[in-house]
């Protein structure tokens, strides 16, 4: 997907010249030094954004993700750095937190393609339908020439059952696109369920043959057949959709113990029923864990309310045995042990959420507490001002960053801290305080 | 094939209204309530109510039972509703005798079924409920008394049928439970926890609530005194686990002479219990392909129906399921195992249906069976999906194919309604059968059958050996150029008892050639021919007892 964040460059207003000439180079480590010292010199949220770009393309990611969350911070209408956000977050694998920052570029430019498409593409993956259809009926038309998008259109309304439409989705992506095979499998899916064989067999064969290495296309044609008692020809489909990619989906087994059962082969049939049951039952086990994982955390704030503390913080580390990649949760079991004194864990936990999601300030922040509380300044210096880097609206930062460094001896950079963190948050009297305190 | 000049005739019938919906001017006035009307809080408000077509006093003409639920604000400007009795007058009116049969409950009630459990000659009811199910005898004098058994802890029960599972003669009970509902801990949509479907906050449920444990309850009757015994562990029922149960439905698939029954989950895979024989059950509906969709997805199914739709012999299910999804049609491959044919048989293009009760029936009488289903939606008041929904009539071309004739059927058909509970039964004795429906908060629909049809027979069957109402007994009638299937059945649809007569749609042919009835029991008797035109009443072991024409 980097060539998509390439394209964004056109976005952004050439204000560094040399440093982009590097970056236009591929001299990446060039480019970054270049628009570093350009920031200082003169600072300019675009060249955070170059400096996010070019670490980017050195697989640098999660340093990527702070340089476009700290040009977002800079300015927060720049919709490049909310789709690159996106995009980076997205090739992180979290897509919820790419989401939300292709929904933010949108807010700042509802009509922007490349965020329409981006989200609409997550709403899809997480089969929310009905969310990525307005953003899809608003993106065909300000991209009504992109085939993708009509089959995307296609199978949402193939999904709300909006079978007409869904149609007419499908045939318009095939007009610009004769070979796409979304279009193709999908329109060939639609017809072959309502019993429209004619039409829809010569289209998934089609499918087939324009992306023979995709699964779904065997499997659709497998489908189809299967529904034509041509079991033989089913079968073979079949076994290519499970060599293919296809073998963790329960549904390929269902479909090949269709066509073994119509071939007379009952023992083969039992083994696919077999791999089709035991595949369900992971997804659905799958699918409970999250759901208890919820129950954990529900039970675990209430334990919270009545103050037991201990007994919250087994119920999330339950939870998070269920669901190890949930950022949010690490940092809740964090910020629980931090207030039970342990920081060691916190720190564990902190960082783990930190791997996850390296942009989200709130992390750091906990992280530079943690430090700080564990006696180790300059590690909580340096989170706190990563933390100020992308967000430099929170009063508290500020003020435990003046905390670390008049405890290093620091007084006027402490003074300046604490200023900033009492005219974020006028009405704190800790800030004051301390400000007063530093002042003596 | 069908004959050319049966096709013109039945071209007919397709061809102009002819089902009108009567209730009104048939006395069917009263409101049937489940929940609030504008806004689902709990799923316990979206079941409805079934209702029965049933002879409750013995007389050849159908009556109505109908069960309300309530409401869970309860009624402060009316009288708590309660469940109804309608006699049949005979000229297409009902008289409302619900007093005095001593069947006026209130309560959260959700389906019924029928079936002469003490074998005394009179129809007994089995009523689910939100709370305490209720098994009303018959007393033989147009009254009922309510002598439940000990039922254990209050459940959801939700469909049922009367079966007799090991052929003692004796009607046993199964019962499927809904939910182990938890009022108090189950998230309104105006709570912090509300779910939603499509981004719209709605009521919670089924998923993430905790399923319900199905039921068999044998008959352990000894003359003068009814009991029966909770069986479900012994008799395998509870193996599978706990499922979101609906609509029960039982059927003999494999034609071994044992029933089997069949059990529609909402939200998880069916259930098909294979009578072993020797008192118990094995789950089998995954391997016999008729646990899942045909993509082996499981699916929301709702209501259930049986009939022998492809006229080979062996019975073949109907099963609605949630909006977005596909009826599943599903074909007896007659060696144990069924093919879904949804897409092959045109049932495949309809998705934006909620779908409820589904029956199968004979509407005009060509001899095929055509199918019957009422639709509507669970939240009211959404963007997105009609929460009132047509009716669906599909008519069975005689080629293992279906075409839906709603719009041409009546405005009764294409009446919307958040429609529930369905119904079979020919209520006017015209040979023609007719359909009843629940609406919820809202009176029933009573829809006329006046199509212009083909000749018809209607068998009673009244058991000796074999249970007294031959529940699980089948009916094989040859004609000159088909040989058609019943079966005797209770429960079944959604919630709902249809006509324990057996009908059969004649064609052209003005007689069946033989009938041959295989009582549960286990004795097989033949008959005929017999001219079609009639009501036939069959004794076990007596031979043809009654036979009436039917009204004009």
């Amino acid at each position: 997907m980097k060539s998509g964040i390439s394209s964004l460059l056109l976005l952004v207003p050439l204000l560094a010249q040399d440093p982009k000439a590097a970056f236009d180079r591929g001299d990446y480590r060039t480019a970054i030094e270049l628009f570093e010292r350009a920031n200082q010199a003169r600072p300019d949220c675009a060249n955070l954004f170059y400096v996010g770009l070019a670490k980017y393309r050195l697989n640098r990611t999660a340093e990527a993700l702070i340089s476009f969350r700290a040009a977002i911070q800079c300015n927060p209408k720049m919709a490049a750095a909310h789709l690159a956000l996106g995009e980076a977050n997205e090739a992180k694998g979290n897509n919820s937190e790419a989401l939300a920052a292709y929904l933010d570029a949108l807010k700042n430019e509802p009509s922007h393609p490349m965020a329409l498409r981006g989200a609409s593409n997550l709403y899809l993956k997480a089969g929310l339908h009905d969310k990525a259809l307005p953003l899809l009926e608003t993106l065909v038309k300000a991209a009504p020439k992109l085939a993708g998008v009509h089959a995307d259109l296609g199978a949402v309304y193939a999904a709300s059952g909006n079978r007409v439409a869904s149609e007419a989705a499908f045939r318009k992506a095939l007009q610009l696109e004769p070979n796409y095979f979304p279009a193709l499998s999908g329109l060939g899916n639609l017809l072959a369920r309502a019993g429209d064989n004619e039409v829809a067999m010569p289209l998934l064969r089609k499918a087939v043959q324009s992306n023979p290495n995709a699964y779904e296309g065997h499997f659709l044609l497998g489908s189809a057949l299967n529904r034509l008692s041509e079991f033989t020809e089913a079968r073979a489909e079949i076994e290519k959709a499970i060599q293919l990619g296809g073998a963790n989906e329960p549904q390929v087994f269902y479909q090949l113990a269709r066509a073994c059962g119509g071939l007379g082969d009952a023992a083969q049939r039992k083994l696919a029923l077999a791999k089709f049951s035991e595949l369900t039952r992971k997804e659905k086990d799958s699918a409970e864990l999250k759901r208890q994982s919820v129950r954990w955390i529900d039970e675990a704030r209430t334990l919270l309310q009545n103050n037991d503390l201990e007994n919250a913080a087994k119920r999330l580390e339950l939870a998070r045995e269920a669901t190890p990649g949930d950022a949010t949760l690490l940092f809740r079991l964090a910020s629980l042990n931090f207030d039970l004194l342990r920081f060691d864990p916190a720190r564990e936990y902190v960082q783990a959420a930190i791997s996850i999601s390296p942009a989200t300030w709130l992390y750091h922040y906990l992280l530079g507490l943690i430090e700080k509380s564990s006696n180790h300044l300059n590690e909580a210096k340096a989170s706190l001002e990563l933390a100020v880097k992308l967000n430099d609206k929170e009063g508290g930062v500020f003020n435990a960053l003046g905390e670390v460094v008049l405890e290093q001896g620091d007084r006027k950079s402490a003074i300046a801290y604490f200023e900033k963190a009492t005219r974020l948050s006028p009405t704190d009297p800790r800030f004051r305080e301390n400000l007063a305190f530093a002042k003596r | 094939m069908k004959p050319l000049f049966f096709i013109a005739l039945t071209a007919a019938a397709a061809s102009g209204p002819f089902f009108v919906d009567e209730a009104m001017q048939a006395g069917l006035t009263d409101i049937f309530y489940c929940g609030n009307d504008t806004r689902k809080n709990y799923i316990i408000e979206t079941l409805g109510s079934g209702a029965a077509f049933i002879d409750f006093d013995n007389d050849g003409l159908l009556d109505i039972f109908a069960v309300t639920a309530s409401k869970l604000e309860g009624f402060p400007n009316i009288k708590e509703p309660t469940n109804h009795l309608y006699r049949n007058k005979g000229n297409r009116t009902f008289e409302d005798v619900t007093q005095k049969a001593g069947l006026a409950r209130t309560g959260w009630g959700q389906g019924v079924c029928a079936g002469d459990f003490d074998n005394d000659g009179f129809t007994d009811l089995y009523v689910t409920y939100w709370g305490n199910d209720i098994l009303y005898r018959n007393r033989g004098n147009g009254t009922f008394e309510d002598i439940t058994p000990n039922l254990g802890p209050k459940r959801w029960g939700a469909g049922c049928t009367f079966v007799d599972y090991d052929r003692d003669g004796k009607l046993d009970l199964f019962v499927a439970n809904y939910i182990d509902f938890d009022l108090e801990n189950t998230p309104r949509p105006d709570s912090p926890k509300a779910c939603e479907w499509k981004s719209e906050k709605v009521m919670c449920g089924p998923q993430g609530l905790t399923p319900g444990l199905n039921r068999l309850w044998r008959n352990e009757s000894t003359p003068g005194k009814v009991q029966f015994r909770d069986v479900s562990q012994s008799a395998g029922i509870e193996k599978p686990g706990r499922r979101f149960g609906l609509s029960v439905t039982a059927m003999d698939y494999n034609r071994d002479g044992w029933p089997d029954i069949y059990v529609a989950a909402d939200s998880q895979a069916s259930l098909l219990y294979r009578n072993n024989k020797k008192g118990a059950f094995d789950e089998v509906a995954l391997e016999a392909g008729v646990a899942v969709s045909e993509d082996g997805r499981e699916q929301a199914g709702m209501g259930t129906a049986v009939a022998d739709y492809d006229g080979d012999g062996w019975p073949d299910l109907v099963k609605t399921n949630f909006i977005d999804d596909l009826p599943n049609l599903y074909r007896n491959n007659s060696d144990g195992s069924f093919a879904e044919d949804t897409s092959r048989a045109g049932l495949g293009k309809s998705s934006q249906f909620l779908g409820w009760g589904a029956a199968f029936l004979d509407y005009d009488n060509d001899t095929w069976p055509d199918i019957f289903m009422v639709n509507g939606h669970v939240y009211p008041g959404l963007k997105s999906g009609e929460y009132h929904q047509r009716r669906i009539l599909y008519r069975n071309l005689g080629n293992a194919k279906f075409e839906d004739i709603s719009s041409t059927a009546g405005p009764a058909v294409m009446a919307k309604s958040s429609a529930r509970g369905l119904a079979v039964g020919d209520y006017d004795n015209d040979g023609r059968l007719d359909l009843l429906i629940t609406n919820m908060n809202d009176r029933l629909s009573l829809l006329h059958n006046t199509a212009v049809a083909g000749n018809s027979l209607m068998i009673r069957l009244i058991g000796q050996r074999t249970n007294r109402s031959a529940i699980g007994s089948t009916v094989v009638v040859k004609l000159a150029n088909r040989t058609l299937t019943g079966e005797v059945r209770s429960g079944s649809t959604f919630l709902s008892q249809s006509d324990l007569r057996i009908h059969f749609g004649l064609g052209s042919n003005t007689q069946a050639d033989s009938i041959e009835v295989q009582w549960l029991g286990g004795r097989l008797e033949k008959f005929g021919p017999i001219k079609s035109g009639q009501l036939v009443t069959i004794t076990e072991g007596k031979g043809i007892t009654v036979q009436s024409p039917y009204s004009k």
